[in-house]
């Protein structure tokens, strides 16, 4: 295990130096930079001017020397400075953190709460009408885009019933239950497609396990089918779904970006796209790199969960 | 195949897909005959009119037909959808099948820059390649062709790993046959049935993403119909026109409804152990 994790590492290190090159040179290939947008599309500025931002901002720079310096920066565990904002890129982020993994956690939650026991009700009744309803409920799920339940939900809750706040974010530690509030309907919008997967991937492993010998022993032997279903079963059929859940919070991840446009909440989703626009390299390379950290990390983890939660699993490095 | 293709149309699933995945095509070739009127058409004296017998799905701010954008809106899905999914199929499936038959540094290579790709969260990839290049309907090919190329090529190489080793790539290797010839005439037939299966899936992905990336603001622009920037229009009318915002969103979960059923239909019959 011990050896799996250290080549995963290593691994992820060389991705990582892969990606943060596609990233310089992907920024820098886009016409356009963040001069040009300083300076405005009508302004005119003399070319000493302009000279003299980009020596400011170190475009004068050969890209391979721009590359050196951010990476050699980032190696003393700077991520630079915003360009527009003039604020440390890692402050930034940690600024909007909080919202993402707050965001993606319920989101979570929501999936799990929902998923599993639907995944076992429909597979406890297959091909009753209540599977039915839940394998069309899994595919209606994971075919709703999320901009517009989101756009959806916001026209019911708020401004037919009125029962949400307008979104105007407010930290968790601020206001706890006007927090959750704003925060419910995103983590709804985010989590529904993940709990139809969830629902998919627990039923199909429920109807692998319902069909055991040793579930059909346990009923023969007159137990509960509440017992056999929640004690024997899902025990087992627990290790995949556990796997699909934890794949799914790097797919939500990626989510956010749309999520926190449509409830206009202050996390790294939003930052990253609003610093491409902004055309501010460091905040932009620096963000996606420490979402990419993230993604991995969380992927690293389930892959060593799953060999966890069932020992006869073998790594090969 | 010909058998596959016997029990896809004996499965109602794939069948129920295919109707409505079907007449979304037509709707998209036949906009011009279907629409009521032309999508940028203004009406004044019908400002955001409601649904009813003058306008179905009624109008938007500028008094367009919201039932015609809409019809017209799904040409912009799919040909984002057939462009980026086709390319990322070609692409990828010529790496995935390249790097699983010849092996060795080349498919070193491709795996490693694949392991780049695969280490944002797509969503995220696509719209930060659309957001570099600029709004556009090319952006969005262009992004969405980066997410599922890696996807397609790892695909690709898995079953060609196995394939390969089979007595009958050795036999035509034996008959003195190029890597060409083994590679497309041989292999490539045997290892097409989760391929076509991801594709299929791959494509109800790629139009909710267009929709995402539109919605975004990053893919067709005003006053050209998208379901996602129709959506993106009307969410500032919600109070009072919320058809605006209701009719595109119902669009896009029917395309991608559709091309859902029909990929979970086919990975039943061609590639039952995924399922």
């Amino acid at each position: 295990m011990a050896r799996y994790v250290v080549v995963r590492l290593y691994s992820m290190a060389v991705t990582l130096v892969g990606l943060s090159v596609l990233v310089f040179l992907m920024l820098r290939l886009v016409p356009g930079t963040v001069v040009e947008q300083l300076i405005g599309a009508d302004a005119v500025a003399s070319p000493a001017m302009v000279a003299e931002l980009k020596r400011f901002f170190g475009l004068d720079q050969p890209w391979w020397r721009q590359y050196g310096l951010w990476v050699a920066a980032l190696g003393q565990g700077d991520l630079g400075t915003s360009w527009r904002t003039g604020k440390p890129v890692v402050a930034l982020i940690l600024e909007r953190l909080p919202v993402t993994i707050e965001l993606t956690g319920l989101a979570v939650g929501f999936a799990l709460l929902l998923g599993i026991p639907a995944g076992i009700v429909s597979a406890m009744r297959r091909d009753q009408a209540v599977d039915n309803v839940t394998r069309v409920g899994t595919l209606v799920g994971l075919s709703v885009p999320v901009f517009w339940q989101g756009t959806m939900l916001i026209l019911f809750f708020s401004i037919y019933l009125r029962w949400m706040p307008p979104v105007v974010w407010v930290d968790f530690f601020a206001d706890p239950a006007r927090n959750l509030t704003i925060m419910v309907l995103p983590a709804l919008c985010l989590g529904t497609a993940s709990a139809a997967n969830i629902a998919r991937t627990t039923r199909a492993c429920m109807l692998d396990v319902l069909r055991s010998e040793y579930i059909r022993t346990a009923a023969a032997k007159g137990l509960a089918e509440r017992l056999v279903v929640l004690k024997h079963a899902l025990k087992n059929a627990l290790i995949p779904i556990v796997t699909v859940a934890g794949l799914q919070i790097g797919i939500l991840l990626g989510g956010t970006v749309v999520v926190e446009e449509v409830f206009t909440l202050p996390g790294i989703g939003r930052l990253v796209l609003w610093s491409i626009y902004q055309r501010d390299y460091p905040l932009t390379q620096s963000t996606i790199l420490f979402i990419a950290v993230m993604f991995m990390t969380i992927n690293l983890a389930v892959d060593v969960l799953y060999g966890y939660l069932d020992p006869r699993i073998r790594y090969s490095a | 195949m010909t058998k596959s293709l016997r029990r896809a149309a004996r499965s109602t699933v794939v069948m129920i897909g295919a109707v409505f995945a079907l007449a979304i095509v037509v709707m998209a070739l036949c906009a011009g005959v279907l629409a009521p009127t032309a999508p940028d058409e203004q009406n004044f004296d019908l400002i955001e009119a409601k649904p009813g017998a003058q306008a179905l799905f009624g109008t938007d701010r500028f008094g367009r037909d919201v039932l015609s954008r809409v019809i017209y809106g799904a040409r912009v899905s799919l040909y984002v959808a057939v462009t980026s999914i086709g390319l990322a199929m070609a692409v990828g499936g010529a790496l995935g099948l390249t790097a699983g038959y010849l092996g060795g540094a080349w498919d070193n290579a491709i795996n490693r820059v694949m392991d780049v790709f695969f280490s944002i969260p797509g969503l995220l990839l696509a719209v930060g390649v659309a957001a570099m290049r600029g709004p556009g309907v090319n952006s969005a090919v262009v992004a969405i062709t980066i997410v599922y190329t890696p996807l397609f090529a790892r695909v690709m190489r898995g079953p060609v790993l196995a394939e390969r080793e089979k007595e009958y790539i050795e036999a035509v290797r034996a008959l003195g046959a190029g890597w060409p010839v083994v590679t497309l005439k041989h292999l490539l037939p045997n290892v097409l049935s989760p391929f076509v299966v991801q594709g299929t899936v791959a494509f109800s992905q790629a139009i909710l993403i267009e929709a995402s990336l539109s919605y975004l603001g990053l893919s067709a622009q005003p006053p050209t119909p998208s379901w996602g920037n129709m959506l993106n229009e009307g969410r500032t009318y919600l109070e009072t026109a919320p058809w605006i915002s209701v009719f595109p969103g119902v669009a896009i979960m029917i395309a991608v409804l559709a091309f859902n059923l029909i990929g979970d239909g086919l990975r039943d019959i061609l590639d039952p152990n995924a399922s």
